[in-house]
């Protein structure tokens, strides 16, 4: 057999075993934080590899949530006059600001509709 | 009759969320390995004033902590509540004691009813309005409607000076379960701005930068100001923000963060603003901060299937950490339904975060 191969993980199997650091679980079924490169070829094997111990940090013990720099943060949410930064769109085709706007109750003008 | 063996747990991490844990379940527990390879190995002060502040609010715990500090054993006993005074240690602020009070205060025996002195915000833990306007609120969802917060003095980093009372008069057999399949949407973005012994200028500063980002929006945008000075501003000058989207249902996603060293309002205002839109890009009914109460309330719950629905991006390390924690004590698994079963199909990025409760029920409330 040639090329790679490409496992599609289910969370609910891999969230309650132990044998598998939380860090890799979350890398495994959703591909962040790592390089991704790597993560497409997972062998059977990469379940018995020995972990390197890490000691838990402070912040560990805290559920305050984490947020990228401020820049970054600016870039992604940056509006122009008409409310829409079409230019951002995502593979789905959808704009930050479509994202975010389905969460809110605007009214017709906020969205863009015309009144008439 | 052989002794019941002690759940054995490594390193500080969840420390605090453990021992609730352990005392919601009655279970004993062991913590080793605290920091063992750290040069200086052991429990820091915040944490004994923790287990200080859970031997005070229980009857009968056992609490050993081995010579070098590495090592905790704790057996618990009942919550009993009542009326104490905390002080805490400005090394943590007062959010880091009263955040898991939060999960024992409905299950007590007697009312609570706490006064913690201290500081009363920082960067690294939640703060008094984000437990206020975003725990509390979760709370109420599981049926603890009478808990109450107030600042009686505000006390920022380093030096604290602060104090707020918490009552919680609410006394819970078990929560309720929760049904929350659909995303709640979002009517108004609410928010108190404050200072301690500076210039009130700073919250209107802080308040017109995080406007300017907000109204971009077009949501209705109502920021408190919130100024103190004199004897109850506490011993340090400092500012922050917290700001609360929130839904005609009552949920409540919220963000906050202080000013740091050489920031002006400006700087706190616009980041905190940028912060609640990504936030609720990446939240379900819940935010991030919100989700451990919730899933613990969950569990709790009576025999019956609670779900709830989240954001992909919110299943985190940390969140698996903690599901994990609960399986060892109380035995109950987490699923998460896949998008397809997810009945608003607009949102294909969430789930619906399904738990069987533990029946568990109140061993400690009085029967009437």
């Amino acid at each position: 057999l040639q090329g790679t191969v490409t496992r599609k993980w289910d969370i609910n199997k891999l969230l309650y075993a132990n044998n598998i650091e939380p860090e890799d679980v979350i890398d495994r079924v959703y591909n962040r934080g790592g390089d991704e490169s790597e993560e497409e070829d997972i062998e059977e094997e990469d379940f018995f590899k020995k972990k390197i111990y890490k000691e838990p940090s402070n912040e560990f013990d805290s559920y305050k949530p984490h947020f990228s720099d401020i820049e970054m943060l600016k870039n992604k949410w940056i509006f122009d006059n008409n409310n829409s930064n079409i230019d951002k769109e995502d593979s789905a085709g959808n704009s930050p600001f479509a994202l975010i706007s389905r969460r809110f109750i605007l009214s017709k003008k906020m969205i863009g509709e015309d009144d008439s | 009759m052989a002794k019941p063996s002690n759940i054995v747990f490594q390193t500080h991490r969840n420390f605090r969320i453990r021992l609730i844990l352990s005392t919601l379940s009655g279970k004993p527990i062991k913590i080793e390995k605290i920091r063992s390879n750290d040069v200086n190995p052991g429990l820091r002060d915040y944490e004994v004033s923790f287990l200080r502040l859970l031997e005070s609010i229980t009857n009968g715990s056992i609490i050993e902590i081995s010579y070098t500090g590495t090592t905790v054993n704790y057996k618990p006993g009942l919550i009993i509540g009542g009326q104490i005074t905390h002080n805490c240690p400005i090394t943590k602020p007062i959010g880091y004691f009263l955040e898991p009070i939060l999960y024992l205060a409905p299950f007590s025996k007697k009312k609570f009813s706490i006064v913690f002195t201290g500081v009363t915000s920082n960067k690294q833990d939640i703060t008094i309005d984000g437990i206020k306007w975003g725990l509390i609120p979760v709370l109420e969802k599981f049926g603890v409607r009478e808990c109450e917060l107030h600042t009686i003095k505000r006390g920022s980093p380093p030096n604290g000076g602060g104090e707020v009372h918490l009552k919680v008069n609410t006394l819970l057999s078990s929560p309720l379960t929760l049904h929350v399949t659909e995303l709640p949407k979002i009517s108004a973005v609410r928010g108190i701005a404050y200072c301690t012994k500076v210039s009130p200028s700073m919250v209107n500063r802080q308040i017109d930068s995080a406007r300017s980002v907000l109204n971009k929006i077009g949501c209705e945008v109502n920021i408190t100001s919130d100024a103190w000075r004199g004897k109850n501003s506490g011993n340090s000058p400092g500012f922050g923000l917290t700001l609360v989207a929130e839904s005609k249902k009552g949920w409540r996603i919220f963000v906050e963060d202080i000013g740091g060293p050489g920031e002006t309002p400006e700087d706190v205002g616009t980041r905190v603003a940028y912060q609640l839109f990504e936030e609720l890009s990446i939240s379900g009914a819940v935010c991030r901060s919100q989700l451990p109460l919730a899933v613990v309330f969950m569990v709790l719950g009576k025999e019956d299937i609670g779900r709830l629905i989240i954001n992909n991006n919110q299943i985190d390390s940390h969140l698996v950490h903690l599901l994990r924690d609960i399986k060892k004590v109380f035995g109950t698994e987490v699923f998460f339904l896949p998008d397809d079963n997810v009945i608003d199909q607009n949102n294909e990025n969430n789930s619906i975060l399904t738990v069987k409760g533990s029946g568990f029920t109140n061993a400690s409330k009085k029967i009437a």
